[in-house]
């Protein structure tokens, strides 16, 4: 077990990492195939006579990339948080017990197909129907790994995880037969989506996803209690009076949001979910109150980072955020296996 | 529940009758009934499987019996919303494990109600840890300590969950006192005992020792494979006949001490022979 009793203060934590939000923000902003100085982000941002490329670098491809990386990081961190929690394990992850690559099967569908499928609809509907589809597997996935997970209400976490590599397998069989199927131009968004990537953000991206990820960052608090509760075991929690049943069910639908919108604009992006929870567990403790909030800071933090060192490190080109994270939180996840067994 | 039992005063603060559960095709629990009033102790007494924790878990609302009638202070208890029911009954289970790092006042701030759930420095959470002589453990992370503690800090912890209710409550104890030393075990269960006398409580107990059981029950209820086989106090209950019968148990209950407790002479040698027997005539 993590030895660590000595805890953080609590406000300054959280200056902390509004501090470093910012500043990530500021950087990412400054970042590019255009560098640019603080002054300049500023104008861009705020001045009316900017100039034209300035405002153009700075309002309509650098900021929007920013608050996504900021939304999908902490979406990507409060469904760790929520999913650790509700399964009473540190180690329970979206992309771990496969429900982010259920997302991205139904993405890549979408991607693939649905040219074919939605050719008679609108243009607005394979924009829509991505995302959507992304949402609908994430809840699929994870009502289905719910249901293998626990029998009479106890989660077998050994279960779990095997039925998320399961899950992850055949999912990714999918990709991969979808791939084999894909023409050239498919498979060139198709790879750099599965590999996980911001480059693609637009507004239109933020204001699709924004709605989604917004509304379960305002409905996590409520959730933050019963959480606490659940942590000594769901019979003990149904006993302090929390519908532990309710919880789930709130919990699977929320995180089925949070993965399936990020997921839908950015690909596939491991560890941020198992990152920023057990970072925050390490500094300020286990209460949801903290850990929630703490988690989708860190979260937003911790891609925003990472996307802009994606821009640096290969410049002029981009590296996948996805494998970036990979990168990262692979030995990381290791690290914290060996602490625990 | 116009028969004539209820016309006298006190009402029980639990009532259940002729409850019946069948899981996964195996019968738990067949026809137990029993009602119990506030500042009673009752202790469940039973070998391994004989029903005791499912009996608790149908009591406390989380199982739910196929049939019988369960009233907790009046109300049915199927009827009672989760919150209403934390607010009078408090319950302990077997054993809580922990896969975070959380601390034990941290552990004990959850009985708290409601919106002061989890914090630790509210008032009532240091004097319920003294109380469960786990103060000093307040800033130990609840997975360093031995089980005993851990049990003492569980109690801690439904106690402020208790002592935050109004009224008549229940206090429903799973083998609560299992892994401590003799000592805190009669410390504590002669707390408990005096707890629920003096504060409206109405105290069921599952426990596997005997002599405790003897000791500070008012009452015990001996099940066997999901029967009641006896109820009433303890020198009417825990006879040579009984203990025998049950436990297989060569037996007696000496009540000569300022403390009963169950004198054991031996295994009987032919316990399964005679708990077959009387299956049979059954």
């Amino acid at each position: 077990m993590v030895p660590i009793t000595g805890r953080l203060p609590v406000r300054p934590t959280f200056a902390v990492l509004l501090a470093l939000l910012l500043l990530g923000a500021l950087l990412a902003l400054r970042t590019g195939p255009m560098p640019l100085t603080t002054a300049d982000v500023w104008q861009g941002l705020f001045a009316t006579d900017a100039e034209a490329t300035v405002q153009l670098v700075v309002r309509e491809l650098r900021l929007p990339r920013l608050l996504l990386a900021m939304l999908v990081g902490a979406a990507l961190a409060v469904a760790g948080a929520l999913l650790q929690g509700l399964f009473r394990n540190p180690l329970a992850d979206p992309g771990l017990i496969g429900i982010s690559s259920g997302a991205a099967l139904g993405a890549v569908s979408v991607i693939v197909l649905g040219e074919r499928l939605f050719a008679r609809w609108d243009m607005a509907v394979p924009g829509l129907a991505l995302p959507l589809a992304a949402f609908a597997c994430a809840l699929l996935t994870t009502a289905v790994i719910w249901r293998i997970g626990s029998r009479q209400g106890v989660t077998h976490v050994a279960m779990l995880l095997l039925a998320g590599i399961a899950i992850n397998a055949i999912a990714m069989a999918g990709v991969g037969v979808l791939t084999f199927v894909a023409d050239d131009g498919q498979l060139r968004t198709l790879t750099f989506w599965t590999m996980g990537s911001l480059a693609q953000a637009d507004w239109r991206d933020l204001r699709l996803v924004a709605p989604w990820i917004l509304l379960v960052l305002l409905a996590m608090p409520a959730l933050a209690r019963a959480l606490n509760a659940v942590l000594l075991g769901e019979s003990v929690a149904m006993h302090l009076g929390h519908d532990v049943d309710r919880l789930k069910r709130r919990i699977v639908v929320m995180c089925a949001l949070a993965v399936g919108a990020a997921v839908s604009v950015s690909g596939l992006i491991g560890f941020v979910g198992l990152v920023a929870p057990h970072l925050v567990r390490l500094t300020l403790g286990v209460d949801h109150r903290m850990l929630l909030p703490a988690s989708a800071l860190l979260g937003a933090v911790l891609l925003v980072l990472a996307d802009t060192a994606a821009r640096l490190i290969v410049a002029p080109a981009e590296f996948p955020i996805g494998l970036m994270m990979a990168l990262i939180g692979g030995p990381f996840f290791l690290a914290l296996l060996m602490r625990r067994f | 529940m116009n028969n004539a039992s209820t016309t006298r005063l006190p009402n029980p603060v639990l009532q259940a009758r002729d409850i019946s559960l069948v899981r996964n095709g195996q019968r738990l629990l067949n026809n137990v009934s029993l009602r119990v009033h506030a500042g009673e102790r009752v202790m469940l007494l039973g070998p391994n499987g004989a029903g005791k924790s499912t009996l608790l878990r149908v009591l406390s609302g989380e199982w739910a019996a196929q049939s019988g009638d369960i009233r907790l202070c009046g109300e049915p208890l199927a009827a009672l919303p989760l919150a209403v029911l934390a607010r009078r009954r408090a319950v302990m289970p077997q054993q809580v494990t922990l896969s975070f790092p959380m601390l034990a006042e941290e552990v004990v701030a959850q009985g708290l109600p409601g919106r002061e759930a989890g914090n630790s420095a509210h008032p009532s959470v240091a004097p319920q840890m003294a109380w469960c002589d786990v103060g000093h453990l307040a800033g130990r992370l609840y997975t360093s300590l031995s089980g005993g503690e851990q049990q003492r800090v569980q109690l801690a912890r439904v106690l402020v969950q208790l002592r935050a209710m109004s009224g008549e409550r229940l206090l429903l104890l799973d083998e609560a006192t299992s892994a401590l030393d003799p000592a805190q075990q009669y410390r504590l269960m002669s707390q408990l005992a005096a707890l629920a006398q003096q504060e409206n409580t109405a105290l069921i107990m599952a426990c596997h020792d005997l002599s405790l059981a003897a000791a500070y029950g008012s009452r015990i209820l001996l099940l066997a494979d999901g029967e009641c086989v006896a109820d009433g106090p303890p020198e009417s209950v825990l006879t040579k006949d009984n203990l025998a019968s049950v436990y297989g148990l060569d037996a007696c209950l000496d009540t000569r001490g300022p403390l009963m407790q169950v004198r054991v002479h031996g295994v009987c040698p032919s316990r399964h022979a005679s708990r077959d027997a009387s299956r049979a005539s059954a």
